[in-house]
């Protein structure tokens, strides 16, 4: 059974209003006014001195629970929104496997499913841990970007991207957060040259493909949506988890969206954010069962819902 | 349509799997495909998708120092993982599968598309689909490994992995890192039972990892001993020719064909051979890797 050991994450310190980005990111006044009022969301975090590498550097820094383990890490995996972010062939990743003691693990970048590439990348780790058998063994799941392009920056009318990284311990059977279902639904339909034509399509079908994936999570875990004590949300922006709430009948409190004003929406490491400060803010007790949900869009979407029990 | 229609309709799609929970079945190699693209892609014919592209390596390439190459790209050299996959999974798919898997080491002429999803969308079946890169010549050994944890586990029963690699960088290749002299793809349907005629069943794949050159030809000479029964080695390009066992017929990929090159040789001896072992090495980071194939 897949669990989660340990998760650490990095967010830059400096955040940068969105106002002051209007030129950068092709904003008009009115459009800057919208992402604070209705989607929550008046500044990012974009660290301009840090690499990627560094960002990753960060997050592994901060995670303990990797100290004295490298030797238990078999698999590293980098959850990516976007394919290709550096130079051929430069490798960040590896870069960092070495720094890290960790030239002995097989690390690879799994990635295409846009911000949703996260949770893909959990389910994967335990999948060749079970097939390997070793209880030891460990894989280190890494997530984070830099928004250094247009369509790393900005997805119109929805989110402004933010830089940060996140590190996380999956086991095969380890004694907390134990995953009980994962469910994706791919929407590789939204990839079309008609951008203005697929926007409103998406807006059209987000809530409703992201209430049933969450559904099909929850019922694939033996559950109801009424059992799950708390969503952990991709930061995407306020109002789309209020809609999908109301779409759902579901308590948006249950919904954690402290971080989508704190921290904005990290690609794919919102969902480790959030986790991270849930358990900071003794939000999940043992036993509950929490839900991670991630939709990633761009060229085409993917709609993603784990369950776990804490 | 109303919202629960559309839900309905959607929960169709959705893929919704437990944990692994210990291995239920085999993986069987199926089918495969090979295709070089003489051509370069219609995407980057377009003079809108050319100037976005411009865009995005311009961004990518500033903190290396780097500019885009104006002439290649204006040229519209390359190819698009999208349009080379479309077709290769024309040529191998003709039922629906629940996993994609495409495969690769070279970027894509389209660096932000999310393929894989968009592949998704046009591959029978509407599978769950992803890419894994970033690991040279591994990645598609990875990719096959991926492939049959999915199947073996039962998350799965029909799956594609995909491999390609294209030819053209627009900008400086940096590192030692080979760049392919062509544009080529390769296709395998893997699924939880035999279908074909003759009965192809995939072993574990096995990668090992911080292998240097001079180690390398020992670590898959052993792999090679290991394995009982006649077998044919198929060497990718990145195993020299000259320190490759003598105790089996040996195979080697075509030249200029370093991240497709094993399993473009592969798909074109499946009707005659019997069991293979495919192999390769990437010495830049130090994987050697094979997946033994064997016949029923």
């Amino acid at each position: 059974m897949t669990t989660l050991e340990a998760v650490a994450t990095y967010l830059p310190a400096t955040r940068t209003p969105i106002a002051d980005l209007a030129e950068v990111l092709g904003l008009t006044p009115m459009q800057v006014t919208l992402f604070d009022r209705f989607n929550g969301l008046r500044d990012v975090g974009w660290d301009n001195e840090a690499s990627l590498l560094d960002l990753l550097v960060a997050a592994t820094e901060r995670l303990t629970a990797l100290r004295g383990n490298e030797h238990r890490v078999r698999y590293v995996l980098h959850a990516r929104a976007f394919a290709v972010v550096v130079p051929f062939a430069h490798n960040p990743l590896h870069e960092l496997t070495h720094r890290l003691g960790l030239g002995h693990a097989e690390a690879f970048t799994v990635t295409q499913q846009s911000c949703a590439t996260g949770l893909l990348a959990i389910d994967i780790a335990g999948r060749l841990l079970a097939a390997d058998g070793d209880s030891e063994a460990l894989a280190l799941v890494l997530a984070g970007e830099k928004a250094f392009t247009r369509d790393s920056r900005l997805l119109p009318e929805t989110s402004v991207f933010s830089e940060g990284a996140s590190a996380c311990l999956v086991a095969a059977n380890g004694p907390r957060d134990r995953l009980l279902s994962y469910a994706s639904l791919p929407r590789g339909d939204f990839d079309s040259d008609d951008a203005a034509e697929v926007a409103a399509r998406f807006q059209r079908d987000y809530r409703g493909c992201l209430s049933a994936v969450m559904e099909a999570a929850t019922a694939q875990a033996g559950l109801r949506m009424e059992d799950i004590t708390l969503v952990l949300p991709h930061n995407v922006n306020m109002v789309s988890w209020r809609r999908v709430c109301k779409r759902m009948n579901f308590p948006v409190a249950r919904v954690f969206l402290d971080n989508v004003a704190r921290a904005g929406h990290v690609f794919c490491a919102d969902a480790f954010i959030n986790y991270q400060s849930a358990r900071e803010q003794g939000m999940l007790r043992p036993g509950d069962r929490y839900l991670i949900a991630a939709a990633g869009a761009g060229f085409g979407a993917t709609f993603s819902a784990m369950v776990f029990e804490h | 349509m109303t919202d629960t229609e559309f839900e309905t309709e959607q929960r169709s799609r959705i893929h919704a799997l437990a944990p692994p929970a210990g291995t239920a079945g085999a993986l069987y190699l199926n089918r495969t495909a090979r295709r070089v693209f003489d051509q370069d892609c219609e995407f980057l014919r377009t003079p809108r998708n050319r100037s976005n592209i411009d865009v995005y390596l311009t961004d990518m390439l500033q903190p290396y120092d780097l500019r885009p190459d104006a002439d290649r790209l204006a040229a519209g050299t390359g190819q698009s993982y999208g349009e080379m996959a479309l077709a290769l999974i024309g040529d191998t798919v003709d039922e629906p599968v629940d996993l994609l898997v495409l495969a690769f080491a070279v970027p894509d002429v389209w660096p932000g598309r999310a393929t894989a999803t968009y592949l998704s969308a046009v591959c029978p079946g509407q599978p769950m689909a992803f890419a894994i890169c970033d690991q040279g010549s591994a990645a598609a050994f990875t990719g096959l490994r991926l492939v049959r944890e999915y199947v073996v586990s039962g998350a799965c029963r029909r799956a594609l992995l995909v491999v390609v690699e294209q030819a053209t960088l627009h900008y400086p290749s940096s590192g030692s890192a080979p760049v392919p002299d062509r544009h080529a793809g390769v296709a395998l349907l893997c699924t939880n039972e035999p279908g074909a005629a003759v009965s192809r069943r995939w072993d574990p794949v096995r990668i090992s990892t911080a292998v240097t050159p001079e180690q390398a030809p020992a670590v898959l000479a052993t792999r090679v001993a290991e394995q009982r029964g006649p077998l044919t080695l198929v060497a990718g390009a990145g195993l020299d020719p000259a320190t490759l066992p003598d105790t089996v017929p040996v195979r080697t990929a075509p030249a200029g064909q370093p991240y497709t090159g094993a399993w473009w040789e592969l798909s074109g001896m499946l009707d005659a051979s019997g069991a293979v072992m495919l192999a390769d090495y990437d010495p830049v980071l130090g994987y050697l890797c094979t997946a033994y194939c064997g016949v029923e």
